[in-house]
């Protein structure tokens, strides 16, 4: 049995400090349910992707939006993959409808991150990696990425300039996208002189802290074929995981967990990479999307800065063309269904003037969480 | 208050101090799984291949390894603001574990595949890892 997505919706992604979590969320639920036409009230259960309760400072915020959302007195789960959280609170969507024991249900993605000043946010994320034994050397998420930056420049000759030219086509689809946080195009000069956050990656080779919401309403297959025209079906849905420490990595230069889910995807999905008409992937650095390319297969290990202008709409596979994590955000929660937005309106022909990658059918979400702890991959086809 | 090891520690208490009281006396010691000889570093209490079969602890005589990647840190958590930038790398050890430190000077002239010596620095409250080209 296939599952469908029939409703879509996000916030404006940005530092909104016009509206806090449980607000932010609704404005994402409202979104999706008025996409699809139905009422909160038809939503058999509700699944939550909340990736930390300190930024908005509310434990149990799942029960916080069972709450302000309407969803109570039926069913909530919290979901949380780290950056993943959007992507692991659909799969979880998806496999209880597979079981039967949910029909018509919603999936919410949130994150507050800037309640709190930077220091103390900064402070939060760089416990995503091992706490015992890599943080008492003063490790960051940033720092783990230019770790992995570091090496991938080493053995395949990548360049801060290749970095730049992720941040560069991220921000030019960002300015065509109302929803993005940053919506100004940018130029090599600003990326290359951006101050340094952790070397080799500067300010504008990571995302920013952001605030947002996405949702999604999705059904089985039977109950789609009553509701709606355009459903947009799941035809791929995996994940895999990986070690906690970089310490007990093999190699630097890759993130097994997303070559292993890719796998299983594109399996599920009987498509290879080059079947793939449109593509979401996760560049919480710029030097994410460039390895995301090689683990995926759109092109061979090493080769991935030669990727990059393929990437553009015209080229092989349009990659972020909603701005990516960089340009539109990344409100941890809500990223994996930002993505899963992104992806439906594609396939549906509903992105805005300029961003629209045309005739696409087929569409992939690839949502890691940490520094490759986890990586979902979901294959949508219409 | 017991060792730390490293600049600061945010986890206090664990099956394996034994680590940080030996690298206390600059040896660095480990461990392995007694049923199917997996080592592991940093040390881990149990292994979670055989969840029951015990470990051993043993030491790692190495000083000297291959730099697998580095990075300079500008931006910092609370606690090493104080130390910003400093910079962090890890080593390959001929036993085939990788060890993390601050490296002594700075990136420039520093490259992937470096031969780096790892130097233990014991102090009042607990030992430090550097490497050093």
């Amino acid at each position: 049995m296939r599952v469908a997505v029939i409703g879509v919706g996000q916030s404006k992604f940005g530092q909104r400090d016009d509206a806090n979590l449980r607000e932010l969320a609704f404005e994402a639920t409202k979104a999706a349910l008025d996409d699809c036409g139905h009422t909160i009230n038809e939503i058999d259960a509700a699944f939550t992707g909340i990736a930390s309760d300190h930024f908005a400072q509310q434990l149990q915020p799942g029960a916080l939006m069972s709450d302000y959302l309407g969803i109570h007195p039926k069913p909530n789960y919290r979901i949380e993959a780290a950056c993943a959280t959007g992507s692991a609170t659909l799969r979880t969507a998806l496999m209880a409808i597979k079981s039967g024991m949910h029909e018509l249900v919603l999936a919410i993605g949130v994150e507050k991150m800037c309640e709190v000043d930077t220091n103390t946010a900064v402070g939060y994320i760089g416990r995503g990696g091992d706490v015992q034994w890599e943080s008492p050397f003063g490790t960051t998420f940033p720092g783990n990425y230019a770790i992995v930056a570091q090496a991938h420049m080493a053995r395949y000759k990548t360049t801060k300039e290749d970095l730049a030219k992720i941040a560069i086509k991220n921000h030019f689809y960002g300015a065509k996208n109302p929803y993005a946080q940053f919506q100004k195009e940018i130029t090599l000069e600003k990326v290359l002189n951006a101050p340094m956050i952790s070397s080799p990656l500067g300010l504008f080779d990571c995302s920013p802290l952001t605030d947002g919401a996405a949702a999604a309403i999705l059904t089985s297959e039977e109950k789609a074929k009553t509701l709606t025209d355009t459903p947009v079906w799941i035809d791929a849905s995996s994940v895999a995981t990986d070690t906690m420490s970089l310490l007990d990595r093999k190699t630097l230069t890759e993130l097994p967990a997303s070559q292993e889910a890719a796998h299983k995807a594109y399996s599920q999905a009987k498509v290879r990479p080059k079947d793939i008409d449109v593509a979401c992937v996760h560049d919480c650095f710029t030097i994410a999307e460039i390895v995301a390319y090689e683990d995926l297969g759109f092109c061979s290990p090493g080769s991935g800065k030669d990727f990059i202008e393929e990437a553009y709409i015209g080229g092989r596979i349009p990659v972020n063309v909603d701005g990516g994590l960089k340009a539109k955000g990344h409100p941890l929660g809500a990223t994996g269904l930002g993505m899963l937005k992104e992806i439906t309106i594609q396939l549906r022909g509903e992105a805005e003037a300029g961003r629209q990658a045309n005739g696409a059918e087929i569409g992939l979400m690839h949502n890691v969480g940490g520094t490759g702890h986890y990586s979902f991959i979901h294959i949508l086809r219409r | 208050m017991g060792l730390s090891f490293g600049m600061h520690n945010y986890i206090l208490e664990s099956k394996t101090k034994r680590f940080i009281e030996a690298l206390q006396e600059r040896r660095i010691e480990t461990t392995r799984c007694i049923k199917c000889d997996r080592t592991f570093f940093p040390p881990r209490s149990d292994c979670p291949h055989c969840y029951d079969a015990g470990i051993q602890w043993f030491e790692i005589k190495s000083r000297e390894g291959v730099l697998k990647s580095f990075t300079t840190i500008i931006i910092a958590p609370q606690e090493f603001v104080e130390h910003s930038p400093y910079c962090v790398g890890i080593v390959e050890l001929p036993e085939g574990i990788s060890i993390m430190g601050w490296i002594k000077g700075t990136e420039n002239e520093l490259h992937v595949g470096d031969s780096l010596k790892v130097i233990i620095e014991s102090r009042a409250n607990g030992p430090m890892i550097y490497l050093e080209k």
